[in-house]
This record gives C-alpha cells, sequence and structure tokens, in this order.
C-alpha cells in the first residue's frame, strides 16, 4: 500500500470507502451520459425519419 | 416569479437552460469534492476515539444526506406533476429516482465499512439502518413501477403516488437515532450553531456536502433532459435544441 493511503489500522477500512464513492460517483456521471447522448442520437434518428418522409 | 416558474415548466426552456447550468455544476461539484476528499483524508486532524477510521464520515454522510435530499426532490416533483399535470415535474421525479437509489446504496455501503471497526459488526437491524434499507427499496419500487407500466402517464400516477407515501419513511430515517435506543451516533449536523464535530473536521464535511449537491445537480439535471427528450412530442423543438447544442 503507497503511503499516502495508509491511515493505520483502519486503513482498508477507509480506502475501501473512498474508493466505492469514487466508483459510484464515475458511474452516476457515465449512466446519465450515455443515456443522454443515445435519446439525443435517437431524437436525430425520429427527425431525419420524418424529414425523408 | 409565476411568469419566470410557468417558463421553466416547458420542456423547450428547461432543456435549454439545464443545458447550460449542467457544465457549472459539474465543475463545481468536481472542485469541491477533490477539495473535500484531500481535507478529509491528509488535512482534518485524526480523531481521539476513532482514530483515521472517522474519516469514513466524509463520505458517508454527504450520501447519506443525498439519499434523504433526493427523495424529497422525487416526491415534491411527483406531487407537483400529479396535482398541476405537469409531464416535465414527472421526467425530474424519474431522474431523481436512479441517483437517489445509487446515493442510498453507497451510504449503507460506508455505514456498513464503518461500522466494522466501530462496532465489531457489519450490520444491525436497528431503526436507522433497516429505515435506511427501507428507503433503498422505495426507490427500487419507484423505478420498478414506471418499468412495469407502459402507458406513460399511468406509469407517471402510479409512481408518483409511491414516491408521495414513502416520504413517511424520510422523519423515521431522520430522527430514528433520537426516537429509538440505536447503535448509530447522533447526528453531526443537526444541532444548529452547535455542530458535534471540531471546525477543523467540519469545513470538508461541508465542502463534501456541497460538492455532492452540485454534483446531484449536474447529473439530475443531464437525466431529465434525456426524460424530457423521450416524452417529446412537439419535434421542432427537439430540433432546434439538438441543432443548437
Amino acid at each position: 500500500m503507497p503511503e499516502f493511503l495508509e491511515f493505520g489500522k483502519h486503513t482498508t477500512y477507509v480506502v475501501s470507502s473512498f474508493s466505492l464513492t469514487l466508483v459510484v460517483l464515475i458511474l452516476n456521471v457515465v449512466s446519465a451520459r450515455l443515456r443522454l447522448a443515445t435519446r439525443i442520437k435517437r431524437a436525430r434518428q425520429r427527425l431525419a425519419l420524418e424529414e425523408n418522409s | 416569479m409565476w411568469t419566470w416558474i410557468h417558463k421553466l415548466g416547458s420542456p423547450p426552456h428547461f432543456y435549454r437552460i439545464a443545458t447550460r447550468l449542467t457544465p457549472w455544476f459539474g465543475w463545481a461539484a468536481l472542485l469541491l469534492i477533490v477539495a473535500g476528499i484531500y481535507g478529509g483524508l491528509y488535512v482534518a486532524p485524526t480523531d481521539y476515539q476513532q482514530l483515521d477510521g472517522f474519516r469514513i464520515i466524509y463520505v458517508h454522510v454527504p450520501s447519506a444526506s443525498l439519499s434523504l435530499f433526493i427523495y424529497v426532490n422525487m416526491a415534491l416533483a411527483a406531487a407537483v406533476g400529479l396535482v398541476w399535470r405537469i409531464k416535465l415535474a414527472h421526467a425530474i421525479a424519474a431522474a431523481c429516482a436512479p441517483i437517489g437509489a445509487s446515493f442510498t446504496f453507497l451510504a449503507l455501503a460506508t455505514g456498513s465499512i464503518w461500522a466494522k471497526p466501530m462496532w465489531g459488526t457489519w450490520w444491525v437491524w436497528d431503526a436507522r439502518l433497516t429505515s435506511e434499507l427501507v428507503l433503498l427499496f422505495l426507490y427500487f419500487g419507484y423505478m420498478a413501477l414506471r418499468a412495469a407500466i407502459d402507458d406513460e402517464n399511468r406509469a407517471d400516477r402510479a409512481s408518483a403516488l409511491l414516491a408521495i407515501i414513502g416520504v413517511i419513511n424520510v422523519p423515521i430515517i431522520k430522527y430514528s437515532v433520537d426516537w429509538w435506543n440505536t447503535l448509530h451516533q447522533p447526528a453531526t449536523l443537526s444541532k444548529l450553531g452547535k455542530p458535534s464535530m471540531d471546525p477543523d473536521m467540519l469545513i470538508w464535511l461541508l465542502m463534501m456536502l456541497a460538492g455532492f449537491m452540485c454534483f446531484f445537480a449536474a447529473v439530475v439535471l443531464t437525466r431529465a433532459r434525456a426524460e424530457v427528450l423521450l416524452r417529446a412530442r412537439d419535434q421542432r423543438w427537439v430540433r432546434q435544441a439538438l441543432e443548437g447544442r
């Protein structure tokens, strides 16, 4: 374990809590952005279909 | 004021405002959370009783606070949608649910990790922990109900009712540590003017709380934009919005 991640006898608990938090935050951002990108793509396809019809 | 609220209720206007605000909240969240994590891990003094284990508070308390804050927001938006039949409000409520569920899970998980070295166990069925678990199931129930009903209007109404009824759990979670005997420590930030934390520790917790709030704002606005696009019936503003981005 690198020195900057040493928190005495509670190292495992502290590091795992903060790591889990970062994972949840990143997953939230990724899933929200993916969802929006998918909706934008579908909306564009719908608009293109309307134009062609 | 009312004109502004009425204007904000229109999907095109909301979409435009949300697109502009999201990066501001996103960058503010990033700065506050990075500073809060650094301060919480390396600047805040070690607790005399819990030693470095207390540092889990910097992720546990903000996630637990957010789990309740998001639920109240979700229920309020659902109620507005139900009473005034504003579709945008239902879209915001639907956007809140997965974020709220993820922070409730995080509060339970970090609480459990914190409990092991402090209480000697990962879990106890006491009022605070059990009611927080019920909150997670309420979020799951809300999302499952929405997914189970094909008709959008019916899904909005049914899920809104569930969200509103579930609000009863919020004060139970909040005051569970006062109403019942529990292993869980009392609220850290409830005593206005006299917090139970040293200011050198408190400042980083407040920074993390502000960072998490900004994070929620950025993510909910992104998800709400996706919901609004899904529900858009009038294609003209969608075309304008997508061309303008």
